[in-house]
């Protein structure tokens, strides 16, 4: 059973891919991101996937100069389910420029998939994870 | 060093100045006529060619004695010996040269009258030499019969060093004179009956393992003595043989002891860690000399081995940093094109690549320029107060963000007038780089050019090769009730084309022939013989032969079209239902069989001659192929290696076999990487047939292709998160997924051409193949793990049951296996 759009492995095996101006461009999703502040805080709400595709949209809002400049940054990922790589590295990357700078950072709402990567990667050693934002907020302040 | 042209610093007394100090004395005795003359001479060059380390005369005193007993008269055996003196010794004593009044000539037997005038006393001196045991008692006969050293000192303390041991015994002796500081001596046989000794008063305080030092010193001394005395040439080579017994007793001990110093200094330093730094000094002073001896010679070695560019590059910017001990070092070098456009590229050693990767290329600003034009070496102690620093827009100096460099070294690597490249490397100190790392580097930089000549050379006629076995080896049919695919690999090393083949035909009433053969023989000519002789193959097929009379017949045209040119095959044909199979084998390795149940057999019952040898009648077999049965037709290069017999590669090969397999496509990759492993010998080619079990397990497949945008990694995810769904495998979709996202990402970032994913599914596994074309683009490979997208690489090694690349025609396949049973 294949999926119907597809061609099927027709052409011969071993060769490149074709032209890409024939292609379809992929547009692919984008996040959404809502971002609250407090006096000394912003927590900023991810939904959606966070990968090659769309970490740089993830960056790109995160990095402002009140982003930038906030005590404390979390990002709740309670409506996340993928992370990949490109993401692990962005929150690394986030990690080591706020603690350099002074400033806090966490994770709140990890689900269960992303969990499983962090875990793998050993990054749950690493990065600050909280159970909820709430948690996040109380724990660090 | 302690050595000086011809002086000696004993304060710094080691192996090489033992090694030049006996050349030096063996010359400075050369031709002197007599043995007295000789030990003259010897007094001479002790007195002159020892220095402390301000590089005055070390010994006070010089003495060279002589002895044999009174009551042998010498004189008629040893005419260069003259006796004089009675009693139970005659003893002679020479002083050096520049110690004040001397005079050559006898001392008084049992030291009771000096001889010589000097500071000290002639008979105190040899009465310590016989407390020593170095000198004959009153007498006592022969003293030791060997030659021996001894460091004696004013507290009536001496050390002995005899045969390697080490040891301080209190002498009942009067000391040395007072103020002699300390009295180095040695002494041994001349010849039977005469001995010699030689003592050195010297200013200062020698460390007690300067004796080791000393005794290939001896025996250099008694090698003098006895060439200048004209004695046979048996006692000359017996004396010469002794010194060089001497010195590589020396030698050992002294790599051993060095060997384990270091060792030592390892096990310390876990233990104190503030003198951590210290003892790593101490130990990197050691290896540092050795270190880059070795290192230049394996870089020179290794660049004119390596014919593979990518590797060579990083290998010689590598090597280069270490070597100039910059923080940082690149490589740029110019690549052709297909189209014979330039292109520069680089590589980075010592930092992560990323460090670089925002910034553009290098252009011809003044300082660069005169390294791209190949005009010479630009070594600044600080580049940033150069006069060419500064003066190009935008950035007038180094972009923002750029590394700090002061110390800056640029060396143009020119072959034959043209500039191949460049090397650049950067210390964010003043002052790093010395003459010797520029002449180092320099070294460095003739190696890579004749070597980066080289690999264009090779590449190029490696890729016209490869194409003409592109022709040659057109890609094999899909045939119904069986898998199949194929490899083929040049040799390693080739210039890319071989007499190798495999095809696969499928006949006019449904059978299908299965064909591997190997035209002996390399390069272009192998491969022209291979495409007539796969023409004829096909062409007999066609007209429905049988497999032994097609091997007659081809045994035929091969003798025709190439007299003499040995060509091995392996032929089969399968019935309309893929069961059975009839195969006839010319002087070929046997295929090889896995059934359903996993056992395993080679089908050599019958093999005949290879073809070439005329029209002859080749024996035929027969084995059922069973569903679930695989079937590999291959040709000698995959099992046999220089290194490796070929009954150690066939036995391999069936373990292989019958090991787990899986999809056909992973199994083949697997099996070359294992018996090859990219160093064949030869060229290899693998037919691989693979019969279903039923038609509801055949293998099914997804393929898409895109852009490479970053759209790509979503949408792909998508499409085997639905399709793992629809195949009733959704439990593994969450891996599968991540394993797409990255192995996609990863195309897109750095091939950033088109891709293809294809999923493909069969009995008991998953597997993703990931198709992009940048075999064109050289690797750029970074020195160090922790690049960007190295836990890309990690997570799909953690979730994939098996992954991999492979080369293709113009591209490459990344695949990753997940196993579903």
């Amino acid at each position: 059973m294949t999926v119907p759009h597809d061609h099927e492995a027709a052409e011969p095996r071993g060769t490149a891919p074709s032209d890409a101006a024939l292609l379809p461009t992929p547009t692919g999703p984008t996040l959404s991101l809502v971002s609250r502040r407090g006096a000394r805080h912003a927590v900023v709400v991810v939904e959606g996937p966070i990968d090659y595709h769309t970490t740089p949209q993830l960056l790109g809002h995160l990095t402002t100069k009140e982003m930038q400049e906030v005590p404390l940054l979390v990002l709740d990922l309670s409506k996340v389910d993928f992370c990949d790589s490109s993401a692990l590295g962005a929150f690394v990357d986030l990690h080591r420029r706020r603690t350099d700078a002074g400033r806090a950072f966490g994770l709140a709402g990890t689900q269960p998939e992303v969990h499983r990567i962090l875990e793998l990667t050993r990054l749950t050693t690493v990065l600050p994870l909280y159970a909820t934002t709430q948690q996040a907020l109380a724990e660090s302040q | 060093m302690a050595q000086h042209g011809t002086r000696f610093d004993v304060s710094a007394f080691d192996l090489a100045e033992t090694v030049a100090a006996g050349t030096h004395l063996r010359q400075a005795v050369d031709g002197a006529g007599s043995t007295h003359a000789a030990a003259q001479r010897l007094a001479d060059f002790f007195r002159t060619s020892l220095v402390d380390r301000h590089g005055e005369p070390a010994c006070a005193q010089a003495r060279v004695f002589l002895a044999r007993p009174a009551d042998r008269p010498g004189g008629q055996a040893d005419p260069g010996w003259p006796s004089t003196g009675d009693g139970p010794l005659a003893v002679w004593e020479f002083g050096g040269a520049d110690e004040g009044p001397r005079t050559a000539g006898p001392a008084a037997p049992h030291g009771s009258a000096p001889g010589v005038a000097g500071p000290f006393d002639s008979s105190l001196l040899l009465r310590s030499l016989r407390d020593a045991g170095l000198w004959p008692a009153d007498g006592a006969g022969d003293p030791a019969g060997e030659i021996d050293v001894a460091l004696l000192d004013p507290d009536g303390e001496r050390t002995v060093q005899r045969d390697g041991t080490s040891a301080a015994v209190a002498s009942s002796a009067p000391s040395v004179p007072e103020g002699a500081g300390r009295l180095l001596a040695f002494a041994g046989p001349v010849h039977a009956g005469h001995w010699f000794a030689v003592a050195l008063v010297v200013d200062q305080e020698l460390p007690a393992r300067i004796t080791e030092f000393f005794r290939p010193l001896a025996h250099s001394v008694r090698l003098a003595l006895l060439s200048a005395g004209e004695h046979s040439a048996e006692a000359r080579l017996e004396a010469a043989g002794a010194l060089t017994a001497s010195t590589e007793a020396l030698v050992t001990r002294r790599a051993s002891q060095l060997q384990s110093a270091v060792t030592e200094l390892r096990s310390t330093s876990a233990q104190l860690r503030r003198s951590e730094d210290e003892l790593r000094r101490r130990e990197s002073e050691l290896r540092e000399e050795a270190a880059v001896v070795e290192l230049l010679q394996e870089v020179g070695s290794a660049l004119a081995a390596e014919l593979d560019l990518d590797t060579l590059v990083q290998h010689a910017s590598d090597a280069a940093t270490r070597l100039s001990g910059a923080a940082f070092g690149a490589f740029f070098y110019n690549v052709l094109g297909e189209t014979g456009e330039s292109y520069l590229l680089y590589v980075i050693s010592g930092v992560d690549r990323s460090a670089f990767d925002k910034f553009p290329m290098p252009r011809n600003t003044q300082v660069f320029e005169y390294t791209f034009r190949g005009l010479g070496v630009v070594r600044s102690d600080d580049i940033t107060t150069d006069p060419r620093y500064g003066h190009n827009a935008p950035h007038h100096g180094m972009p923002e963000g750029h590394l700090p460099v002061r110390s800056y070294l640029a060396v143009p690597v020119v072959s034959r007038g043209t500039v191949l490249g460049g090397f650049f490397f950067g210390h964010p100190e003043p002052g790093r780089f010395t003459e010797r790392h520029e002449r180092l580097v320099t070294g460095i930089a003739s190696q890579a050019a004749i070597a980066l000549q080289n690999a264009q050379t090779y590449r190029q006629e490696r890729e016209a090769a490869m194409e003409l076995q592109r022709r040659l080896l057109p890609t094999l049919p899909k045939v119904d009730g069986i898998v199949t695919t194929s490899r083929y690999l040049p040799a390693a090393r080739s210039r890319g084309a071989g007499g190798d083949w495999m095809d696969l035909i499928p006949l006019p009433d449904g059978e299908v022939a299965l064909v591997v053969g190997d035209v002996m023989g390399k390069g272009v000519r192998a491969a022209a013989i291979m495409g007539q002789i796969r023409t004829a193959c096909r062409a007999y097929a066609q007209l429905g032969l049988a497999p032994s009379e097609v091997l007659e017949q081809l045994s035929v045209i091969v003798d025709d079209i190439a007299p003499g040119c040995i060509t091995t095959c392996a032929y089969a044909v399968l019935d309309r239902h893929r069961s059975r199979l009839r195969l006839a084998v010319a002087g070929h390795l046997p295929p090889v069989l896995r059934d359903a149940q996993g056992s395993v057999r080679f089908l050599d019952e019958e093999i005949g001659p290879p073809l070439g040898v005329g029209r002859r009648a080749y024996p035929e077999q027969e084995a059922h192929l069973a569903p679930g049965a695989r079937l590999l037709l291959y040709t000698d290069g995959l099992v046999e290696r220089r290194s490796r017999p070929i009954d150690e590669g066939l036995r391999q090969l069936r373990k292989l076999l019958a090991g787990p397999v899986g999809e056909i496509e992973a199994d083949c990759d697997s099996w070359l990487d294992t018996l090859a492993g990219g160093q064949h010998d030869d060229d290899i080619a693998m037919l691989y047939l693979y019969r279903p079990e039923d038609s509801a397990h055949q293998t099914l497949a997804v393929v898409r292709e895109y852009p490479p945008v970053s759209g790509a990694v979503p949408d792909a995810r998508d499409l085997v998160s639905r399709t793992m769904r629809e195949w009733g495998l959704g439990h593994l979709a969450n891996d599968l997924m991540l394993v797409t996202d990255e192995i996609v990402a990863n195309a897109v970032r750095h091939a950033r051409t088109p891709l293809r994913v294809e999923l493909r599914r069969s009995a008991d596994r998953v597997v993703l193949e990931v198709t992009d074309s940048s075999t064109r683009q050289p690797r750029l490979i970074v020195s160090r793990p922790e690049e960007f997208g190295h836990r890309g690489i990690f997570l799909v090694d953690a979730i994939a049951a098996r992954w991999g690349t492979r080369l293709i025609d113009g591209g490459k396949v990344v695949w990753a296996e997940v196993s579903t049973s």
